[in-house]
């Protein structure tokens, strides 16, 4: 047992690490530019507009600092055609249409040729054309079909503008022309199909970002820069002591619950409490809440415990703020506890009916021990295997919060931070709530075994 | 000290090399300045006295403040603590509300607003306010595509949609049509002689076929420099708001009755934007609060915003609409800049490229033990630090 849990504890390492990958190329998938998420939240849209080059220095700046200039992975997975400074490009809508040719005609240094042409045209453009012109060639780094750009390059020929600009105009359209022909005339479509894959050595996003994971550093949040670690510190004793408490009152309640309904007595009660549970089984978790909000806080009925939050933040003894706390989370624990009795009740009753029938219950009914002896000490102990599954399950729930409680109860805890985070793409912290639950799956997978060792020794572990 | 703004001016490549420079600017963008008590301090009349992130803010009164002496109605601080309750979930407000757990509730969604206006024991408690807001809904165009450049194309559409409906359907009749950019509060600048697009369809269809546009087969046509365009929208709006799919649905039906498809494209938000800063859409709803201290619309309407991630979504205008906004921008005749941002407005309504619905409302609940209160069109639409409580 002992060299199987080391075994296991050791497996935790490489398991965290392909969960760590996923989970950080989950975020690069999203593709989002924090940089220009970032000067956009600070309302810097009249520098954009008083001083262009420093707005783009800031931007820069900030690339560096969210490592966007750096390949994501120790290496990539590329075309022989594609470039290795594309992410530099700015802005993204560009890179895009880079990445595109560069995959249509092959050659790089014709694709960048034709690239700066257009570039070139489009700020002329943006000098002296009417705004639907300035479109109609932006819109010419959305288009990468040949037809189309010959046929746009064409019309773009035709434009009449006033003689001290046309001759500028009609210079960079047949320059623009002249660089598309020798892009499509030289253009190697097999270098799109080449993969190669190129080495990047420690100089990657990925990289970096574990050095920092591994020294505690846990990064900002994009939202409010505040570190992830705090946000997290201040969510986690909340959803950790909603939920821990919850569990407890479920299994206090369930286990005691699914072993009276396994049984043969009281017929009547045991029929009713089911279909009561059925009935509590049907109801949505959120509607349960809501109605618990009508009954017991609400004006209408029982005006008993508040509606939302966990009480105000006051200097008092440990038991006030246990009381204040308690009175506050009430309805919420209610919620929770009666969502998950009746499934827990219920697999605890189908198990036990089938432990009472097994001999070694027979024997000692025989035996003479009272019945109550034989259910908790005998038989309880042989249903609790699934439930030990059930609480592996249950556990990684609390850190990752219960959504839909703390939402309509306004509890700031791990789920509604999850919630806000996934709405404000705040990729620092959904990326380490995701890890955390994970690592907390790990952990408790192990716990379980230790559990089952511990229920029963006949188990043997591989 | 020693620095000062035309050394950042002027000196910046240097100065950015400077390491008290670099130490001052990491110290004030330092996350403390958005949490730490000691160091959000302002000039009015309250400091922040506890917080619990995402539960409630908690302000005190500042006691020896400079307004404590002025008498002027907006330079006010008289509730000694004043806090404000984070409630995420609509429900779970309004049955605070109802068991006076909370003295205020700002933006109540309209049906709710309905339902308390007809609750007597809630009127023996609250009073209920219905004051008009700056933030507007609006529908937009994107003028550079083809289908929608002509100007009278766009007229022609914006007589396919029914306002009242729309106004019906999500804000219960409660609101007015909007007819322009600016809020009807802001009176002497909002200007009452542009009359509103109504829902016409007969109009639209003259409009469109003027535009060059042919009926047939059941769809709108026009062959234009040696291509066929059709009249179909793709309409996008962002995700998980009620009144943008509803104002979608009304103008689908709408347009589809007269032959032209719509496809409804629920959108998330950031994606949404992204989309539209690359014009990449064809319609969309949004909606946006508009100030009443500026009438700078530089980033929304000039034509240098009309860029790729520039503001000006919908390509609105032209050198006469551009130099109007600079002109109004550098007046200082009162009565010149009246008459520029009328004739803006006029330009604006011609050009049908942004076509305003109408203006929400903040509907508010407070509670009658509150007096002296000062309403406001700015958001959440009322003062708090006017209010004068009747039980202290």
């Amino acid at each position: 047992m002992f060299l199987y849990l080391i075994k296991r504890i050791l497996l935790i390492i490489p398991t965290a690490f392909i969960i760590v990958v996923l989970a950080f190329f989950w975020g690069e998938l999203s593709n989002s530019d924090q940089a220009m998420m970032d000067l956009e939240m600070d309302e810097n849209m009249p520098y954009r507009e008083i001083d262009p080059q420093r707005y783009q220095q800031a931007y820069h700046q900030l690339r560096v600092k969210y490592l966007l200039d750096f390949p994501p992975f120790y290496f990539s997975l590329k075309a022989l055609s594609e470039p290795d400074t594309l992410n530099r490009i700015y802005p993204v809508i560009h890179r895009d249409f880079l990445r595109q040719m560069a995959l249509e005609y092959g050659r790089w240094d014709n694709v960048s040729d034709y690239y700066l042409a257009l570039v070139d045209l489009w700020k002329t453009t943006q000098m002296s054309a009417s705004i639907t012109q300035v479109s109609k060639v932006e819109s010419m780094f959305q288009i990468t079909q040949p037809g189309s750009i010959e046929k746009n390059i064409n019309e773009l020929a035709t434009w009449q503008f006033p003689s001290f600009f046309s001759d500028q105009w009609q210079i960079q359209v047949t320059l623009l022309r002249e660089k598309f022909e020798l892009l499509y005339s030289q253009q190697t479509i097999w270098s799109s199909m080449v993969p190669i894959v190129k080495f990047n050595g420690p100089d990657n996003k990925f990289h970096r970002w574990m050095i920092q994971l591994l020294s505690g550093d846990l990064g900002i949040s994009h939202r409010d820069r505040e570190p992830v670690i705090q946000k997290i510190l201040k969510a986690l004793p909340i959803t950790l002591g909603l939920t821990f408490t919850a569990m407890l009152l479920i299994f206090a309640i369930a286990i005691p619950l699914g072993v009276f309904l396994s049984g043969n007595s009281y017929p009547v009660t045991r029929n009713t409490l089911m279909n009561m549970l059925l009935g509590i089984d049907a109801i949505p978790l959120f509607l349960l809440s809501l109605l618990l909000i009508i009954f017991f806080a609400g004006n209408d009925f029982f005006n008993l415990f508040p509606a939302f939050g966990i009480g105000p933040n006051i200097s008092a003894s440990w038991w006030e703020i246990f009381s204040i706390r308690i009175y506050y989370l009430f309805l919420p624990l209610a919620a929770l506890t009666l969502a998950s009795i009746p499934f827990i009740a219920r697999q605890l009753q189908i198990t036990m009916e089938q432990v009472r029938k097994k001999d070694f219950i027979t024997t000692a009914r025989v035996k003479g021990m009272k019945e109550r002896a034989i259910i908790w000490r005998h038989g309880f102990p042989n249903a609790l295997f699934p439930m030990v599954t059930i609480m592996a399950d249950f556990l990684p729930g609390t850190i990752g919060g219960v959504l839909v409680i703390e939402v309509i109860f306004s509890i700031h805890g791990m789920g509604k931070l999850m919630r806000d985070s996934v709405l404000s793409q705040d990729y620092p912290v959904i990326l380490i709530i995701i890890l955390l639950v994970a690592l907390v799956k790990l952990i408790v997978n192990i716990l379980a075994d230790i559990a089952y060792y511990w229920i029963d020794p006949r188990v043997r572990f591989g | 000290d020693g620095y000062t703004l035309a050394h950042i001016r002027d000196k910046y490549e240097e100065l950015k090399k400077d390491t008290t420079i670099q130490k001052f600017a990491q110290w004030v963008n330092d996350y403390s300045f958005n949490q730490d008590p000691q160091k959000l301090q302002g000039s009015a009349g309250y400091v922040l006295d506890d917080w619990v992130n995402g539960q409630y803010i908690k302000l005190r009164k500042k006691q020896n403040w400079w307004g404590n002496d002025i008498d002027v109605p907006w330079i006010k601080a008289e509730p000694e603590i004043i806090n404000f309750q984070i409630i995420s979930d609509n429900r779970t407000a309004l049955i605070a509300l109802k068991n006076s757990k909370i003295d205020i509730y700002g933006s109540i969604p309209v049906d709710d607003f309905l339902i308390l206006m007809q609750d007597k024991n809630f009127g023996y408690k609250y009073n209920l306010h219905h004051v008009e807001s700056t933030k507007l809904a609006y529908l937009g165009f994107n003028s550079r595509l083809p289908k929608f450049a002509d100007k009278k194309t766009r007229q022609a559409l914006a007589r396919l949609i029914n306002y009242k409906e729309i106004i019906n359907v999500t804000q219960a009749g409660m609101v007015k049509q909007a007819v322009g950019i600016i809020p009807p509060i802001h009176l002497g600048y909002s200007d009452p002689n542009i009359m509103p697009y109504v829902f016409d369809p007969l109009r639209a269809k003259q409009l469109l076929l003027k535009a060059g546009w042919e009926f047939e087969n059941g769809r709108w046509t026009k062959y234009e420099n040696g291509e066929i365009l059709t009249l179909h929208l793709n309409l996008q709006f962002t995700s998980g708001i009620n009144d943008y799919e509803s104002i979608a649905l009304v103008i689908k039906e709408a347009f589809e009755k007269n032959g032209i498809p719509v496809n409804i494209q629920p959108t998330e938000s950031r994606l949404l934007t992204q989309k539209l800063k690359n014009h990449q859409v064809e319609v969309f709803i949004r909606s946006m609060s508009m100030t009443l201290f500026s009438f700078d619309y530089r980033s929304l309407f000039h034509t240098s915003a009309a860029g790729l991630n520039g503001f000006n979504y919908t390509g609105f205008g032209n050198g006469h609409t551009d130099s109007l906004i600079i002109r109004t921008n550098r007046s200082t005749d009162p009565r010149e800049r009246r008459s520029l941002i009328k004739e803006f407005q006029e330009n604006f309504h011609q050009q049908a490229t942004f076509l305003p619905l109408f203006f929400y409302t903040n509907n508010l609940a407070i509670h009658k033990r509150l007096s002296n209160l000062r309403l406001t069109p700015l958001f959440p639409g009322y003062d708090v630090t006017s209010m004068v409580s009747s039980v202290q």
